[in-house]
């Protein structure tokens, strides 16, 4: 029995040392698992450690950061914005750009339509210089036309030679308004008188031209022909004459009141120079619409005619009748005839010069030698229009006895 | 009816008449080449006048110079005013007082006027 028990207590005990040995080997095995943990728990003391510090750090990091952050926003904020701006400004250059592009495709359309205008427009420019040349070629023609016609007129008219041999200080202003003249005068001398007429014409340039050529052939009739020399019979007779040639007796008168026949004669100054035997001059006046100025001792007397022209109209129906003026002449007197021309002439101011000024001009100058008398009439007149056109024939005869 | 108004030129003058006030007035220069022609409207004008004339008719003339074709239209159309029916004509004549022809012209007209016929000189 003894050894039973001792086996039982040895048993036991190598039970119970068994188990203290677990124990132990346990205890190591958690003491080892402890300080393993202590390690790692100092470890993770350290780590926390050192996660405390980068936590600090971190948190400083984290600070910068968020200062950095909010610069950040900050910045991106005002970026934001910018690209908002720069948006809005696309969007706006977008629409801008389409309105470019519809405004570049009408200007490409107008483009299109100035340079077929511009074509249109050449052709057009050809076209009128073709008829500008056409024209001038005319009106050149024309002018050549009426220039020779000028010739012939001039042919007609007297000589300054018949003239001066006659009336030795004489002169005649002769200015056309245009080539060919609706003035006119006629000289004729004769044994113991001559004749002079001034004469105005209906119209001037080429239909006053053909008045005058009629008018010139008459007077020849009347004077040469028939050899009358009294101024009054001459105005009657060549009155009838102008009517016959022209048919005038007869006018109709249309419809509405218009006469339209026309009414084409003359305004005549017409002189009978009669030298007596016994050294007398007597000046015979008559006129048609024209008057006779006289000038003596710096007077002017004015020799009026009747209201009536050659041939044309009248303003009375009674039968047309000359007034004669019979003027004994006295050494030193001044003679004039014109026609309207140079009293009507008007100058940049629309002012007619008048018969007024006329006559004191002649009154001024009546005393000078014919030549200068001339030359004076001339540049006054062409000083008074200065670049104002000619407003009619211009026909001034004076001479002194 | 309408009022005749033609527009003055360098050759031809301003016309101006009023069918229902019956004031007409002419001034300016009348010298045209084809005078006929210019003042034919003016008769065809009057023509129509004439049928409803205004109770009184003033023609006032003012020109600064007219040729001869102009003086006889002139002339025929005084003639044609002093027939217009039913209606007192009366013509002034306005001249520039330097103007010696320009008065005489209107004193001849004067001097056959049938009807009321003034000479007036303006300065």
């Amino acid at each position: 029995m003894k050894t039973e028990i001792a086996y039982i207590v040895l048993f036991l005990l190598s039970i119970l040392v068994f188990y203290l040995l677990k124990k132990v080997f346990d205890s190591r095995t958690k003491i080892e698992e402890f300080s393993k943990l202590l390690e790692e728990g100092q470890g993770k003391v350290e780590q926390a450690k050192s996660l405390i510090a980068s936590e600090e750090e971190l948190k400083r990091a984290k600070k910068k950061l968020e200062e950095k952050n909010k610069k950040l926003w900050a910045m991106s904020e005002a970026v934001h914005k910018e690209k908002q701006k720069v948006d809005e400004q696309n969007e706006k250059l977008v629409i801008e750009k389409e309105k470019l592009e519809v405004d570049k495709k009408k200007l490409d359309e107008k483009v299109k339509k100035l340079w077929q205008t511009s074509t249109a427009v050449h052709k057009e420019k050809e076209r009128i210089n073709e008829l500008k040349n056409s024209v001038e070629e005319k009106h050149q023609s024309i002018v050549d036309s009426v220039t020779y016609a000028k010739r012939i007129q001039d042919a007609i008219l007297p000589t300054l030679e018949e003239m001066e041999s006659n009336l030795p200080d004489s002169f005649v202003l002769f200015k056309p308004r245009d080539i060919v003249s609706g003035d006119f005068y006629w000289f004729a001398s004769q044994p113991g008188y001559c004749i002079l007429a001034c004469c105005d014409c209906t119209g001037h340039g080429v239909p006053g031209a053909f008045m005058s050529m009629i008018g010139n052939t008459l007077i020849n009739q009347i004077v040469l022909q028939k050899g009358i020399k009294n101024p009054e019979i001459i105005l009657t007779e060549l009155d009838k004459e102008i009517n016959i040639s022209l048919k005038q007796i007869e006018q109709p008168i249309a419809e509405n009141g218009m006469n339209v026949a026309p009414s084409d004669g003359m305004d005549v100054a017409l002189v009978c120079l009669e030298s007596t035997s016994d050294g007398r001059k007597i000046l015979h006046f008559a006129g048609a619409n024209r008057p006779l100025y006289l000038v003596r001792n710096k007077e002017l007397l004015e020799y009026k005619s009747a209201k009536v022209g050659i041939g044309g109209f009248s303003y009375t129906e009674e039968p047309k009748k000359f007034i004669m003026h019979d003027i004994p002449l006295e050494k030193g007197d001044s003679i004039y005839l014109s026609t309207d021309g140079y009293a009507d002439q008007f100058n940049k101011e629309e002012k007619k010069l008048m018969t007024k000024k006329f006559k004191e001009v002649l009154i001024k100058i009546h005393a000078l030698p014919a030549s200068e008398q001339k030359e004076y009439l001339d540049r006054f007149i062409s000083e008074w229009k200065e670049e104002e056109k000619q407003t009619d024939d211009i026909c001034v005869i004076g001479f002194s006895v | 009816m309408e009022a005749l108004l033609i527009e003055p030129t360098k050759n031809s003058p301003s016309i101006h008449f009023d069918p229902v006030t019956g004031k007409f007035s002419i001034s300016g220069k009348s010298i045209s080449e084809n005078t006929p022609k210019f003042y034919q409207p003016v008769f065809d004008w009057l023509e129509n006048y004439g049928k409803e004339a205004a109770k009184e008719t003033r023609l006032s003339v003012q020109l600064d110079y007219f040729n001869t074709s102009s003086a006889k239209v002139l002339l025929d159309l005084f003639k044609r005013f002093e027939k217009l029916a039913n209606t007192d004509v009366e013509i002034e004549w306005f001249y520039n007082e330097d103007d010696e022809d320009m008065q005489e012209a209107g004193e001849n007209y004067q001097s056959i006027s049938k009807v009321k016929f003034t000479i007036k000189s303006i300065q």
